[in-house]
């Protein structure tokens, strides 16, 4: 979720007085302070029994316990090394890290932090797992890591050491965080280092759950002033975390008034470059990262809610009304254009033609062009015919068709009262089983999902085929589905868990679309097209390439797809699916497109897909991504499969044969 | 136990220990001790499970009486920090000091004043993390400090200036430093991250990975200008000739963390302290082998801290721990 504030919280090298340190911070407006646990300098026996004699830290009476489980986060010993390659060490580390752990667990914190140093981290990795199996308090677990592995940077100045140096920590994390199932109790937590790396290292940073951002005094430098500040490299790393909604740490010696420090981060949040007014920023706050069930419009009935707030879009209609206005200005344009033909080829030269000719215009003309708004919900496109009639100044005939009982209420009523003045006519019914004439001279349907064809668009419109005059123009004519691989812990720790329980519907959550405002993620390849659609669609031919035609007579099409799309890795990475997108094109030139490059300023009706993958796959520079995506048709419903590969590795196949998620026709 | 006539309402325990802070000036883990030549012992303490994580340091004449304990020893600095290093420096009057909050501290005291008061003349707090290790490389005048950030720093101690400055030498905590015999310049660290490393003042940045070990490293001394002792986390103590980087012997192992290794170069002998109660004495034949020449399983009652030589009996060595101890060890004779 996108903060509002900056949240800062103190690191104390030690404190010596905890109380006293409280105060201290929290009167200077931080938020928490982060604390060793135990001294950094104690040791301890333990013993394999494990008893211990005596208190190993202070008595937590002296805080109260509001204190502990909202301002205090823990840190664990620096010294605890369970993954040590001595085994007498490993054991005793692991036993004091317990004898820690268990410690938070009884003051309920509201985070952990620990540091790692390495990829070796299993044993941590299981230690924890059991703190969290045997924990019902929700603590969080950060882990915090530095930006760059000094000590690679130094053996060796070339570029390449440079770059693994960059990548090592990351590398440590998601080793780490992998071994911990990917967990959405932990995150990272990233001390920002005074040389800063890449952009793509740093966006595939923003990709990872980051909890807190460590800014260590040292990088600050004084100001003319002599009050502390930071570059503005510096500046745009810790903006860019903090819309992650990461917190931030200020960490080191102290060496100016910490509130200094603190007031300085406020400003620099406070003037953080201005967003602008993008509706969807504003529409989607509070949304970020949170996972839905795509609608199914067809299958269920849209209750009015929904309606209202697809209904609101300020850019989708818009772009609606110009693609109908063009329609209807094209259709007159040619109409006149027959008459013209007309004129020249039948009509005699003389008087009395004349009349006759002006007449055949005028009746022509006067003929109403008739537009069909197939699934016209609670009206927004009928509105949007009636202007376009008005702009273009043409006649319409309009028929809106709805199945949604209570959508045809709503229409109705629209047309005693407000429409009474217009042609406009309700038919209730699906499109795909209504027979009308006259047929129309363009239908108007708005039966995209956030992944184009997912909400059934291709199978209603086909279905409604037989309503289109044979030169009968279609809005939309044509849209195409997106993927594009993704990295994303939180995403895809968050549909695992999105129904908690048992471990068929957690495979069921990973084979299904997420509708999903994605912000915690990184691309790990741009987005490519998968499926497109166009209408009115051709029909499937036959061995003698004939058209077919089903028992309507309308042609029989297929809109079973399969697409085989490749990325190449430029970075390390982990993949853990797709974000699936589609753009749309209305008529002439106008489209609407929800895809991350070309996506239609302004408009909020769709959140982007998340495809989730069941294994996330760890790919490597170089390495090449192959997914292929089926669309599966059976009589009663639409499904999507998917598989991919990575090198020698590949996922199962998602979804086989429709189990875990369908769309019903 | 005498009756208190102050009654506490049980259910506001909690509260009352919160505000009654009367019982806590305890400062009683002692964690080093420094001898100067002239006799004065410098005793560094600090407390670590208490309500408050402060320090206190002790400076007395070594001969008033032989064994002394937290109790009875007059703390005559009081840090709001622990201390896990300091030193003498110019003379007996002048201490640096080791703060846990990151500071480095230069303390004196005027000679001959009755109050015995001491004043901190300087303090710099550059460490991103607890002071661990101080060792001297030009007496008086400079003296390089390791902390639990992985920096280390050589400072100019007449004006407490850092005048070299190693970022992120090592990448987690530095135990200690230790500075080659008879050389102003080249020191030795090592470090939580494995490292043991080699620097020379004169240098910006290169330091000798002199050895990577399979833990961390708590401490380390010169026997002498080519041989380095360490000794770690899984109880070993090892060797190096820092003529053969990256080649190491083990001496001998411990059932606990090696905490501290004092080297007695005159007797070739080798004073250990380790994650336990035990102080054990070692000689160092010409084939550098270690032989147990005094070990003392029950003088103090906790870990022991700090060990320091006599300077005028070498078969005596004081030790400090824990219990909030001073304790003289006599060893047979040599």
């Amino acid at each position: 979720m996108a903060q509002q504030e900056i949240s800062c919280g103190l690191d104390y090298i030690t404190a010596p007085d905890l109380q006293e340190c409280l105060t201290e911070a929290l009167h200077a407006n931080f938020a928490f302070i982060v604390s060793s646990i135990v001294h950094p300098r104690f040791r301890r026996p333990i013993l394999p029994s494990g008893g211990t004699v005596g208190g190993f830290t202070r008595s937590d009476m002296i805080l109260s316990p509001q204190d502990w489980n909202s301002r205090i986060v823990g840190k664990i010993s620096e010294y605890l090394d369970p993954d040590s390659p001595s085994p007498v060490v490993r054991q005793r580390h692991e036993d004091c890290l317990n004898e820690e752990l268990s410690y938070c667990r009884g003051l309920g914190l509201p985070a952990i932090m620990l540091s790692l140093h390495s990829k070796n981290s299993s044993n941590l990795a299981r230690n924890l797992s059991t703190y969290f199996e045997t924990s019902h308090h929700l603590t969080l677990i950060w882990v915090s890591v530095p930006m760059v592995c000094n000590r690679t940077l130094k053996t060796n100045s070339n570029t390449e050491n440079e770059k693994e140096a960059w990548n090592e920590p990351w590398l440590w994390w998601t080793k780490f965080h992998e071994r911990m199932g990917w967990d959405k109790r932990v995150g990272v937590v990233i001390e920002l280092s005074a040389d800063l790396p890449s952009q793509e290292v740093l966006k595939r940073w923003l990709g990872e759950p980051i909890k807190a951002v460590i800014v260590p005094t040292s990088l600050f430098i004084s100001n003319k002033k002599g009050y502390p500040i930071l570059s503005r490299a510096h500046q745009n790393v810790i903006t860019s975390l903090v819309e992650q909604d990461a917190q931030v740490i200020v960490r080191g010696a102290w060496r100016s008034k910490i509130q200094y420090y603190l007031q300085y981060l406020y400003r620099l949040w406070k003037r953080r470059p201005y967003t602008g007014d993008d509706p969807m920023l504003s529409y989607a706050r509070g949304w970020e990262d949170y996972l839905q069930t795509p609608l199914q419009p067809l299958a269920d009935n849209l209750d009015t809610h929904t309606y209202n707030v697809f209904e609101k879009d300020p850019v989708k209609y818009d772009q609606y009304q110009k693609a109908i206005s063009q329609a209807l200005s094209d259709i007159q344009k040619r109409k006149n254009d027959d008459d013209q033909e007309c004129h020249s080829c039948f009509t005699d030269p003389q008087d009395n033609t004349e009349i006759g000719q002006s007449d055949d215009i005028v009746k022509k003309n006067d003929e109403p062009i008739t537009v069909m708004v197939l699934g016209a919900g609670r009206g927004p496109l009928v509105r949007a015919t009636l202007n376009a009639a008005d702009i273009t100044n043409s006649k319409v005939k309009v028929i809106a068709v709805e199945k949604n009982p209570c959508a045809v209420v709503v229409l109705a009523a629209q047309v005693r009262e407000v429409w009474r003045d217009r042609d406009v006519t309700v038919i209730p019914g699906d499109m795909r089983q209504v027979n009308l004439s006259p047929k129309a001279d363009i239908i108007v349907s708005e039966l995209l999902g956030s992944w184009g064809d997912n909400e059934l668009s291709p199978e209603c419109l086909d279905g409604a085929a037989g309503l289109l005059k044979s030169s009968g123009i279609s809005i939309p004519r044509e849209y195409n589905s997106y993927v594009a691989p993704i990295s994303s812990p939180r995403l895809w720790a968050a549909a695992r868990s999105a129904s908690p329980g048992n471990y068929a519907q957690i495979e069921k959550n990973l084979e299904t679309l997420w509708v999903v405002y994605m912000q915690n993620k990184h691309d790990i390849g741009e987005a490519k097209c998968v499926f497109s659609f166009t209408h009115p669609a051709k029909a499937a031919k036959n061995y003698e390439g004939l058209d077919l035609t089903d028992y309507r007579g309308l042609p029989l099409t297929d809109n079973r797809r399969c697409a085989t799309l490749t990325w190449d890795v430029e970075q390390d990475n982990v993949m853990h699916g797709f974000g699936g997108y589609f753009d749309c094109l209305l008529y002439g030139k106008e489209t609407i497109s929800i895809v991350p490059s070309t996506h239609s300023p302004g408009m909020i009706s769709w959140f982007p897909i998340f495809i989730p993958i069941k294994t996330p796959l760890r790919v490597q520079k170089g390495d090449k991504i192959k997914a292929t995506f089926w669309r599966c048709v059976s009589p009663r419903r639409v499904w999507y499969e998917w598989i991919v590969e990575v090198g020698e590795h590949t996922t199962p196949l998602h979804n086989s044969n429709g189990r875990s998620s369908e769309m019903l026709l | 136990m005498e009756n208190s006539n102050k009654i506490v309402p049980p259910h506001l325990n909690a509260e009352v220990y919160r505000t009654d802070t009367t019982g806590t000036s305890t400062i009683s883990y002692f964690d080093y001790i420094r001898l100067h030549p002239d006799g004065t012992i410098l005793v560094g303490s600090s407390e670590l499970t208490g309500r408050y994580w402060n320090g206190a340091v002790s400076i007395f004449q070594k001969n008033t009486t032989d064994n002394k304990s937290h109790k009875t020893l007059r703390k005559d600095i009081y840090l709001t920090n622990g201390t896990a290093d300091g030193c003498f420096t110019e003379n007996s009057r002048k201490i640096i000091l080791c703060e846990d909050n990151g500071a480095v501290s230069v303390w004196s005291r005027i000679e001959n004043d009755a109050w015995n008061l001491w004043n901190k003349d300087l303090s710099v707090a550059e460490h991103d993390g607890a002071v661990m290790s101080v060792d001297c490389l030009a007496p008086n005048k400079e003296y390089v400090t390791a902390g639990a950030d992985g920096n280390i720093k050589v400072w100019d101690t007449v004006d407490l200036l850092c005048v070299r400055n190693y970022l992120a030498a090592h990448s987690k905590s530095i135990q200690s430093v230790s500075v080659r015999p008879l050389s102003q310049s080249v020191f030795a660290s090592g470090s939580l991250d494995y490292y043991v490393s080699m620097w020379d003042e004169n240098i910006d940045s290169a330091a000798t990975d002199l050895f990577k070990n399979d833990c961390g490293v708590r401490c380390l001394h010169w026997f002498d200008e080519n041989h380095l002792i360490f000794g770690d986390e899984a109880g070993f103590i090892s060797l190096i000739d820092i003529r053969k980087p990256g080649e190491v012997t083990k001496l001998i192992d411990f059932p606990a963390a090696v905490h501290k290794i004092v080297v007695q170069p005159e007797c070739n002998r080798l004073s250990v302290c380790c994650d336990n109660k035990i102080v054990s004495v070692f000689g160092i034949s010409e084939d550098l082998k270690l032989s147990l020449i005094y070990e003392n399983r029950n003088l103090h009652s906790k870990f022991v801290r700090g060990m320091v030589w006599d300077n005028e009996d070498r078969n005596v060595l004081h030790t400090v721990g824990w219990d909030g101890n001073l304790m003289t060890h006599k060893l047979p004779h040599y």
